[in-house]
């Protein structure tokens, strides 16, 4: 419980992840090899467009990776988390798994149920990933039939709903999402390439050129629509997404792993995460209400600007 | 070449029926509905949402009633199209999808799910349905920024994954959205459904609409109630010269008129009456 999993893109960030207080790591990988085969614009994994940029390692240096990690007892698990896959690609991922299960891994982030019975059949943990977009308890029950036991809960959802879902399934395992990149969109759902030529769909309609038709035209109306569509595209999650108030909610839930996203992050970022939510799941094991922990918990160092209005929260009812 | 094949004519009214009733008579909305999608009759119609949890719930009007009157009289069968329904609305959801089947009488014959979950309890629940797989369930990357993606022939890898298996369940149909310019649907078992004119891109829990007029430390919340203003408000966006992104709801779109299918020999065209907002008072750009 309360472990911090953190992203990993290279064996030197392996140790000072380790004593900033990393407790499991996440890997995503690229392969020239499936480019070749599936085309530049097929995905192993969500970050692929983005090539050596998000996913540093190929899958050689990974499985290296791999066995270092086991060698100092933390799990790890690797994302295979691409929207969907061809059958060619499933079987190929087969091939992937194969190596893995060898090289020591503990999981797997799937993104689509067909991958949880081919990765138990590795022994490979499968971690259903936000990408299964697990919005409610039916679909809790669904891939915990299919023997995923942990799940990662979208993070466009409530406080409330993420605890009405683990309450109502408490044999599973959650994470959930702590900091930097928030997102406008569901992760599962949004469908456009994230890729450096075009960026993410959602950058691009805050910035595009737009117009705004309304049923009514009259100034009182016209002035809430286009206030409103003013801070939605320009200030909320514009800065890196944070959940630090809603760690005493998660801590009394029973909440697994925190996840730091953020593949492609500065690592000096991702570090200074790592000793935040420390510190902070720490305060919360003390405190013996929300409020206390909400007077006593560190914030992040960009606080001035990142916590107005709850704009840059994952939970922002936590405090707003 | 899309009229080569035997087509059956269908108009969804999933996610704007509100702002349709608020201008025009059921009658009239079916006419021009019509007339919009070059269709000489209509024989099916969807309503319901595949996006939003709170439109969904939204789904109980005395509009709903004089529609399914209509479809009576007219002859035309209705599809139920259920979205991912978020925690805090699931019991509710499920309350008001008994309350539909039972008040729409034999009319619904037909539940599209976008969701495994979903799709196990209608099966189970209601077995005389049969079960559609909505748009969601079609995860293909689909984006009009890269021509070259786009102008090359796709076969959906929802093509690829055995449902029978994975739920137990049997498909009645399968919808697509007109991703590129070329979808290869070879080896689909089942009656294809394609949506047309707009090509869903994105679409998430959290609503722009729904937070107009809300208090600032209040906007943007996951699944939030909400008045719907998403009936009464639309959001274009200009990527280029050739390429308009719309926002209805809490989805994004991208129109796409010229898609053509292969491999099949009849198909659903499920025609989105979403330019009923063009004729709206615009502005702010």
């Amino acid at each position: 419980m309360n472990k911090i999993l953190v992203p990993l893109n290279s064996l030197e960030s392996l140790f000072p992840l380790l004593d900033a207080g990393a407790d499991e790591f996440y890997i995503g990988f690229y392969d020239d090899d499936w480019q070749e085969e599936f085309g530049k614009y097929s995905e192993v994994n969500r970050m692929s467009g983005f090539r050596e940029r998000a996913n540093k390692l190929n899958f050689g240096e990974l499985l290296q990776v791999v066995r270092c990690i086991k060698e100092q007892n933390r799990d790890v698990f690797i994302t295979f988390n691409g929207a969907t896959y061809s059958n060619d690609e499933l079987q190929k991922i087969e091939n992937y798994f194969e190596k893995l299960s060898e090289s020591g891994a503990d999981g797997v982030i799937i993104s689509v149920p067909q991958l949880a019975d081919i990765a138990i059949k590795y022994n490979l943990e499968p971690v259903a990933s936000t990408m299964c977009a697990i919005y409610n308890s039916d679909l809790v029950k669904f891939y915990g039939d299919l023997g995923v036991k942990r799940m990662i809960l979208p993070r466009d959802l409530s406080i409330a709903e993420i605890e009405h879902i683990v309450s109502n399934n408490s044999q599973i395992e959650y994470e959930v999402f702590l900091m930097r990149n928030g997102c406008q969109f569901s992760d599962s759902y949004c469908l456009g390439f994230h890729r450096p030529e075009c960026g993410s769909m959602c950058g691009m309609l805050n910035h595009a050129p737009k117009q705004i038709f309304s049923t009514k035209s009259d100034f009182e109306t016209q002035h809430e629509v286009e206030l409103n569509e003013m801070l939605y595209s320009n200030v909320f999650h514009h800065f890196a997404a944070c959940g630090l108030c809603a760690l005493y909610r998660f801590v009394k839930m029973g909440i697994t792993a925190y996840k730091i996203v953020g593949r492609a992050e500065n690592f000096n970022g991702i570090v200074e995460d790592i000793g935040l939510i420390k510190e902070n799941i720490n305060i919360a094991l003390k405190c013996k209400t929300e409020g206390e922990f909400l007077n006593a918990m560190k914030m992040i160092p960009a606080s001035r600007q990142a916590c107005k209005l709850g704009m840059g929260c994952y939970y922002p009812e936590i405090r707003f | 070449m899309k009229d080569e094949f035997k087509k059956e004519n269908c108009v969804s009214f999933c996610e704007v029926l509100h702002a349709l009733s608020a201008k025009s008579s059921m009658d009239n909305i079916l006419s021009e509905a019509c007339i919009f999608a070059g269709y000489n009759s209509i024989e099916r119609i969807y309503i319901g949402s595949n996006f939003c949890s709170q439109y969904f719930l939204s789904c109980q009007s005395e509009t709903l009633s004089q529609l399914a009157l209509l479809c009576q009289k007219k002859n035309i069968k209705i599809t139920l199209c259920i979205p991912i329904i978020s925690e805090k609305n699931l019991l509710e959801a499920k309350g008001l999808i008994e309350k539909l089947y039972l008040s729409f009488n034999n009319l619904i014959d037909e539940t599209t799910v976008n969701d495994y979950a979903m799709a196990i309890y209608i099966a189970r629940k209601y077995p005389d349905q049969k079960i559609n797989l909505g748009r969601l369930f079609q995860k293909d990357t689909r984006d009009i920024r890269y021509p070259e993606y786009f102008s090359d022939k796709i076969v959906p890898s929802t093509l690829a994954y055995d449902f029978h298996k994975l739920v137990g369940i049997t498909i009645n149909s399968v919808e697509f959205d007109p991703t590129n310019s070329t979808i290869d649907l070879s080896g689909l078992k089942c009656v294809p459904a394609i949506y047309t004119p707009y090509c869903f891109a994105t679409v998430g829990n959290i609503c722009e609409y729904a937070s107009i007029g809300k208090q600032f430390n209040e906007k943007f919340r996951p699944n939030a109630d909400c008045t719907l203003n998403c009936q009464r408000n639309v959001i274009r966006y200009f990527y280029n010269d050739n390429t308009q992104y719309l926002k209805v709801g809490r989805a994004v779109f991208f129109k796409n008129l010229d898609w053509t299918i292969t491999g099949v020999g009849q198909y659903r065209e499920i025609f989105e009456p979403f330019d009923v907002f063009s004729n709206m008072e615009g502005g702010y750009e």
